[in-house]
């Protein structure tokens, strides 16, 4: 068994053999190549590797097959895009740099153009003298002020558009929205080429040049070139640049219709049929600066008549100020106005004062006038008002009486003989003098002093115009007078009358004086 | 309406201007102001039931100072050739205008006008040099701004001609 064991072995071991062998000649090949295919499935490394090769293809393949995949993507990709701007904006805002910074400049310059463009309109129209210009101008040419102030406010506004044969310069189509603005369309059509063949002819270089504004007094003309046809846009205003595009569109538009109809013109002189359809899309006009700037005006003028009205309003009360002052004055017991005037804020007055009367400049200020602006002449005058004449009286009463001098013998207090009419005159004027002073509310008092001559005692001399003083107050008692008014005191020898030393001057000295006070009575 | 673009060519002061006045506004003055650049005028015409626009370029007088302006010649549908017969000169600068006039717009109609026939007496020019270019196919006649005597007719000719179909523009009569 061993043997064939060993026999069987070996020739199972050269079976094997040679099966392996016939395996290897006959499916070695096909082995070794899905060992490989299997290798390639199983190794992830080597698989991604592989997949990367065909993704970008299988991707696009995929993309134009199946719009799915796009769907599927978007959410990655967005999230992605997101993570990637959270992680680092840096990065992204570097990538897009050069598409934004083109963006933004055209931007930027857009807006900047624009905001010339409208600064330009509002420096040209908020100059406000012009306003008097327009009214002058209304004025001059019988327009009424708005008519002016809307032609001359206007941003723009396209007055005319005429579209004329070049060759000829004759008028093919036109629209106005003022019939009576220009002359006859075929002579100023006519006139426009004409001074075209002149600017070309004389100004410029290239022969081909073409002449595109034309600035006619308040008007611009507008040329837009076409190889057939022109348009001309006779403009008020400040037109915009952008207004170009819509003539160059116009312009465009009529060689793409009517060329065959244009071209037969020169020959036929037929107007060419519907050329001027569409034409008034032409006639724009910006109205909205205009009434903007209308409204500013208005604002304006508001503001200016609340100015003059509040100048007026200050310069009307000084006015009447003043007038209530000169009034006030008036009023015045012992002012008497003769003169005012006024020169600007600057006032005079010139009168007549009482010395008693107020001083006029004290009441400036309840008036609330600057006394520099007012100048007073005032010439002094004695008023018969009559509570002036009543002062005066009474002071003129009480100064009769300060001058009176009772007087009397050698060392008697016996009234003499010869005294007796002036103590009557004395107590009437006394009499009076209280009845005015109660009249003008005054506390009247007479103090009564009794004088010696300076011979004899002191003592005695004390005593004896004590004496002298009371007999007097005596006196005038008996004749009706208030006792209460009256108060005697003697002063001896000390205020002697005489004025000489002569003996018989001595007799001047032997008296009884008035000392009269008059006092606001106060009640 | 058919507009048309009408030429007034000539030397300076042989009445380009006066013949233009008279046509458009029955009007004659005797002062001279010279034409600067150009002027231009229009008038409405009846040519037989047809209504036509004469556009009329009045073109500044040849002289030794100015010369013809060819654009402005341009697209004109017929022009006048203007001489003052007191100033035989003045035919020589319609002929030799014409010939530059015809090398811009080619055959167009024209009509030689000798103006100022009130003046006959005082012509200078010669009736022999008039025939030969009669004979020569050109259309010739004779005017006055002054009288108005044959404006109005050469106005209307040319008119008519230049609205005669293409080919018949030159035919005489
Ligand atoms: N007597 C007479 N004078 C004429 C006649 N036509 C024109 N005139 C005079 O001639 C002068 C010149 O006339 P215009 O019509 O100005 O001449 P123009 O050809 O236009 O002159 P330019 O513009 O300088 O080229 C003027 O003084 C006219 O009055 C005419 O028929 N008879
Ligand atoms: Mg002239």
């Amino acid at each position: 068994m061993e043997l064939s064991g060993t026999a069987e072995d070996a020739s199972a071991n050269s079976d094997a053999k040679s099966l392996a062998e016939l395996q290897e000649l006959l499916f070695g090949e096909y082995m070794r190549h899905v060992q490989h295919l299997r290798n390639r499935l199983d190794d992830a490394d080597l698989r991604a590797l592989e997949d990367s090769k065909v993704l970008a293809q299988s991707l696009t393949l995929s993309a134009k097959r199946d719009p799915k995949l796009k769907m599927a993507l978007q959410p990655l990709v967005e999230e992605s895009l997101r993570l990637s701007v959270e992680r680092d904006p840096a990065m992204l805002a570097g990538a897009l740099f050069p598409i934004v910074g083109e963006a933004v400049r055209k931007a930027v310059a857009h807006a900047l153009q624009q905001m010339f463009d409208s600064m330009n309109a509002i420096l040209a129209q908020s100059f406000s003298l012009k306003r008097w210009r327009w009214r002058f101008e209304a004025r001059r040419s019988g327009k009424t002020f708005a008519e002016v102030a809307l032609a001359r406010s206007l941003s723009y506004r396209v007055e005319h558009v005429y579209i004329i044969h070049r060759k000829t310069g004759l008028l093919l189509a036109e629209v106005t929205n003022q019939a009576n603005l220009l002359q006859d369309a075929d002579m100023v059509v006519g006139m426009l080429t004409a001074i075209q063949d002149f600017a070309r002819d004389s100004f410029t270089s290239e022969k081909k040049d073409d002449l595109e504004v034309i600035q006619l007094g308040e008007f611009k003309i507008w040329l837009q070139h076409g190889p057939v046809a022109l348009l001309a846009a006779v403009v008020r205003g400040q037109p915009p640049a952008s207004l170009r595009n819509l003539f160059l569109v116009r312009v465009e538009q009529i060689h793409k219709d009517f060329h065959s109809g244009m071209a037969k013109f020169e020959s036929t002189g037929q107007a060419v049929p519907g050329i001027e359809a569409g034409l008034d899309e032409c006639l724009v006009e910006d109205a909205n600066a205009g009434k903007q700037s209308y409204l500013k005006f208005k604002i304006a003028g508001v503001l200016l008549l609340a100015a003059m009205a509040g100048a007026l309003f200050v310069h009307i009360r000084y006015l009447h100020r003043w007038s209530n002052y000169l009034d006030a004055l008036q009023r015045q017991p012992g002012i008497v106005v003769i003169d005012d005037q006024r020169k600007g804020r600057k006032l005079f007055v010139r009168g007549l004062r009482d010395p008693m009367a107020i001083v006029p400049e004290s009441l400036l200020s309840d008036y609330r006038l600057p006394a520099k602006n007012v100048s007073e002449h005032w010439e002094a005058y004695f008023s018969l008002d009559p509570r002036f004449a009543n002062v005066r009286r009474l002071d003129a009463e009480a100064t009769v009486l300060r001058k009176q001098a009772v007087r009397f013998e050698v060392d008697s207090i016996k009234l003499p003989i010869d005294q007796l009419a002036l103590v009557d005159t004395v107590a009437d004027e006394i009499h009076e003098l209280a009845a005015d002073a109660a009249s003008q509310n005054r506390q009247l008092h007479i103090q009564l002093y009794g004088h010696t001559d300076t011979t004899g005692t002191d003592e005695h001399n004390n005593q004896l115009s004590q004496q002298r003083a009371e007999a007097i107050v005596h006196s005038l008692v008996s004749r009706g007078i208030d006792a209460s008014l009256l108060s005697a005191a003697g002063l001896g020898a000390k205020e002697p009358g005489h004025v000489t030393d002569e003996a018989e001057e001595q007799d001047l000295d032997r008296r009884v004086t008035f000392q009269v006070d008059l006092t606001p009575k106060a009640n | 309406m058919t507009h048309k673009k009408v030429c007034i060519l000539g030397a300076f002061g042989v009445g380009k201007t006066s013949l233009v006045a008279r046509f458009v506004s029955s009007i004659f003055s005797a002062k001279y102001h010279t034409t600067v650049g150009v002027k231009i005028d229009k008038k409405d015409v009846l040519i037989g039931d047809q209504p036509v626009t004469l556009v009329l370029w009045d073109m500044a007088g040849e002289s030794a100072v100015s010369r013809l302006k060819t654009t402005h010649v341009n697209g004109s549908a017929g022009y006048l050739l203007v001489v003052d017969g007191t100033r035989d000169e003045t035919l020589e600068t319609a002929v030799k205008l014409q010939k530059e006039v015809a090398v811009i717009i080619g055959d167009a109609p024209f009509i030689l006008v000798i103006n100022k026939t009130d003046l006959m007496e005082e012509w200078t020019i010669d009736p022999a040099e008039l025939e030969q270019l009669r004979a020569s196919g050109w259309d010739v006649r004779m005017s006055s701004a002054k009288s108005g005597d044959g404006v109005e007719q050469i106005f209307y000719d040319l008119a008519a001609r230049t609205i005669q179909p293409a080919g018949d523009a030159d035919v005489q009569q």
